[in-house]
């Protein structure tokens, strides 16, 4: 009797075990059968500053609705007030992800979370989340400089701007960006949720889950201090929020000694300015063409241009070409920069600087001119008027012979958002920002996700492969060659060069054709591969924005400026009652990562994307921006002239 | 004090049957004074279990000790979850809005809500 004993309780521990196991094993295949993942999809974070949040939030587990797609008005209606099943997860077309809509969305309660269809069918005229007057706290107008100016209150730079970026949502926002898992989810829609002859769908019904969870909530000042107390009394401490934090990338036609700070003596520069960043209402989502791209291309291929001649008859004046990371947060980098310049921190001081010459958005001139803006009140000095109206002077003489033109917009114009006007707020320079547009923003997509390569105008003709589409130059590569070399020659005035080297100054229209390619279209082409570490050129998805290497000097941008912070991870799922549907990104998105190579070696910082939302802080992930370009590499090839 | 009266009573019911009206009485006392260091569930375990005691059955001498103890008990539990209530009541509503104060004062603070 004991060993049949014995014999079935190790029979039964063996059953055990293995029904353990495979329920182990096969737990998946139920949730599997249930719920339909999606990849391509990008939510809306949520982002703080110093008194504010913005953005959007969901539920902690998730937040989940009844699907229903948002074609016509009575759909609107439906969601809002007749339909019997809420709340609704609304899967909106493009044509309606607009302020009016979301703003209804936004105060109803049977709403519990969006999916806006990304897709150019149906896409308004125009469409910028951004507000009308971006940055209006943090430039230079305020009551004591050019009260009349301020607050766009002569001219309103981006209206056709909806200020939905600038919202708070209590509810996930996501982009769905792929079209066939876009069809899946109409079909489950068609199939069980619709209307059938104005009476409603009966269960079970159609749903989807979105998750984007975000850790920080309320401000900057909140969440700092939480963190804080997170780091000191938690064991397992929690992150609540990331700063905004990143590179500025600078370099001299002549060189400067990076370690040394403070006022460098006999030193007179040119600053060139460009801006390194964009942004749009869903996370990483931000060509920025028109936007940034343009003033980043510009300014590389007059870098390049104007190697040659720095070398054969160097002007008297250093040149000083510097890219701002950060300026749709209220000019991270660039006041990062003053701030540096003001306390003796950085390669050269506020006395160094002789002139600022900004390129702002120059993408879409097309044949019209350029306009020079300039800052009025700046300007009611004297010798700051003398000094700009000379800039103009050479700014018109180096566009003689060329097929673009320069004008300046009326003097009491204010300047429109741009670098410059941090620089202004430490003291008068004399500078101009270079733009296409002379009273508001030509740029209908401002910071938006469409502000692609086709707001530029830069298509291919059907049927070239990768690499031909990379040399392949069209129109506006050679206008945006035309303004480089503009550009390059201006500053080479400015500089204090001589009028007869001028024309030996030109852009390559080539190269600028390699990187419109390459920084619209797609990033990972052989060019790049070329020039970059291989680590970098790989990360997957096609967009935007460049990181350029902050050449040298040590403080990243992030000291300061941590007051616009946000947090970790986001996920979303749709789950269906009927069959599987569910979404899972895991996205990444711990903002900016920081990689401070010495100059010595390999320069090359990733703006990688993030952090798993297991904790793991040390992960790049490397899906958020993946285009990562070394400027040290890129400058230096432009510079040598080599196989370009 | 004698911790084998308090907390060794026999059974599992706690079963004041066999024991002497004194030994009643030193116990009720026992947790009335214990209730004092800011141990409000002894008055309620107080309360529990003497009231039958002290209000149900028949009179003996002990008896009228028990109800005043009894009595006291009660009137400091009801002080207890008056003070109590009320104080969870503002932190949880107010905790948001107090920010740096709310902040320091919480042990566990929610993510992604105030």
């Amino acid at each position: 009797m004991r060993k049949m004993e014995d014999l079935i309780s190790i029979i039964r521990v063996k059953l055990l075990i293995t029904a353990l196991l495979y329920t182990c094993v096969c737990s998946s295949s139920v949730e599997q059968k249930i719920y339909v993942e999606l990849n391509e999809t990008v939510p809306c974070v949520r982002l703080l500053n110093a008194t504010h949040q913005i953005g959007c939030q969901s539920s902690m587990s998730g937040d989940t609705g009844v699907l229903h797609v948002l074609e016509t008005q009575s759909d609107l209606d439906w969601i809002l007030s007749s339909g019997p099943h809420p709340p609704y997860m609304v899967i909106m077309e493009t044509a309606f992800f607009n302020r009016s809509v979301m703003m209804r969305m936004k105060n109803s309660s049977r709403v519990s979370g969006v999916a806006v269809i990304v897709s150019k069918t149906g896409l308004a005229q125009n469409f910028s989340p951004h507000t009308t007057c971006p940055n209006q706290n943090t430039d230079v107008y305020s009551e004591s400089y050019g009260s009349e100016l301020a607050n766009c209150n002569v001219t309103v730079w981006n209206p056709l701007g909806n200020g939905l970026s600038y919202e708070d949502f209590s509810f996930p926002v996501f982009a769905l960006k792929d079209e066939n898992q876009t069809q899946v989810i109409r079909k489950c829609y068609e199939d069980h949720n619709q209307r059938v002859n104005g009476s409603a769908p009966h269960y079970p019904l159609c749903a989807m889950q979105l998750f984007s969870h975000m850790h920080a909530v309320t401000d900057t000042v909140t969440c700092m201090r939480r963190t804080d107390l997170q780091n000191r009394f938690s064991i397992n401490p929690e992150v609540l929020c990331d700063p905004l934090s990143d590179f500025n990338v600078w370099t001299s036609t002549r060189p400067l000694n990076s370690s040394a700070k403070g006022h460098a003596a006999n030193e007179s520069v040119v600053i060139a300015a460009a801006r390194l960043d964009g942004r749009s209402f869903f996370w990483e989502q931000a060509p920025a063409a028109e936007g940034t791209v343009s003033g980043i291309i510009t300014l590389l291929a007059a870098i390049q241009a104007l190697y040659p001649v720095t070398q054969e008859a160097p002007p008297p004046r250093n040149i000083f070409f510097t890219f701002f990371q950060g300026e749709a947060f209220d000019y991270i980098g660039s006041s990062k920069m003053v701030y540096d310049m003001e306390k003796n921190d950085f390669v050269i001081d506020l006395k160094n600087v002789h002139s600022i010459l900004e390129i702002g958005q120059v993408g879409l001139h097309s044949g019209r001119s350029l306009w020079m803006h300039s800052d009025p009140v700046s300007r009611k000095n004297d010798s700051v008027n003398e000094a700009v109206s000379e800039m103009m002077n050479r700014m018109e003489s180096a566009a003689a012979g060329l097929s673009v033109s320069v004008g300046h917009p009326s003097f009491s114009q204010p300047l429109p958002p741009s670098s410059l006007q941090r620089f202004l707020r430490a003291g008068p320079i004399p500078g101009l920002v270079l733009a296409d547009h002379q009273k508001s923003f030509s740029n209908r997509y401002y910071e938006s996700m469409y502000d692609d390569a086709e707001n530029l105008n830069v298509t291919y003709p059907p049927g070239l492969t990768p690499d031909e589409q990379l040399v392949y130059e069209t129109d506006a590569a050679k206008s945006l060659a035309e303004v480089a070399t503009l550009v390059a020659r201006s500053l080479y005035l400015q500089a204090g060069g001589e009028n007869n080297s001028l024309s030996n100054i030109t852009a390559d229209p080539k190269t600028v054709a390699q990187l419109l390619y390459g920084f619209l279209v797609q990033k990972n082409n052989s060019w790049f591969r070329s020039l970059l570490p291989p680590e970098v050129s790989k990360k997957g998805v096609n967009s935007i924005l460049i990181v350029l290497v902050f050449l040298g000097v040590g403080s990243g941008v992030g000291q300061q400026h941590r007051r616009a912070v946000l947090r970790p991870s986001v996920r979303a799922s749709l789950r269906s009652r009927l069959s599987c549907l569910r979404a899972s990104g895991v996205r990444l998105s711990k903002l900016f990562h920081m990689d401070r190579v010495p100059l010595e070696e390999h320069p090359s910082a990733h703006l990688s994307g993030g952090q798993q939302r297991t904790g793991d802080v040390n992960t790049r992930g490397g899906r958020g921006r993946a285009a990562a370009v070394s400027a040290g590499d890129l400058l230096h090839q432009l510079e040598g002239g080599a196989s370009v | 004090m004698d911790l084998s009266r308090v907390f060794f009573t026999g059974n599992s019911t706690m079963n004041l049957e066999r024991m002497p009206n004194e030994e009643k009485l030193s116990l009720c006392r026992r947790y009335y004074l214990g209730g004092f260091a800011f141990l409000p569930f002894l008055w309620l375990v107080n309360v529990l279990w003497f009231f039958k005691e002290a209000f149900l059955k028949p009179a003996y001498t002990e008896q009228p000790q028990i109800k005043s103890y009894i009595k006291k008990s009660a009137l400091g539990l009801i002080l207890w979850v008056a003070v109590l209530t009320t104080w969870i009541t503002i932190f949880q509503h107010f905790r948001a809005r107090w920010g740096e104060v709310g902040d320091y004062l919480s042990f566990t603070i929610p993510l992604g809500t105030a």
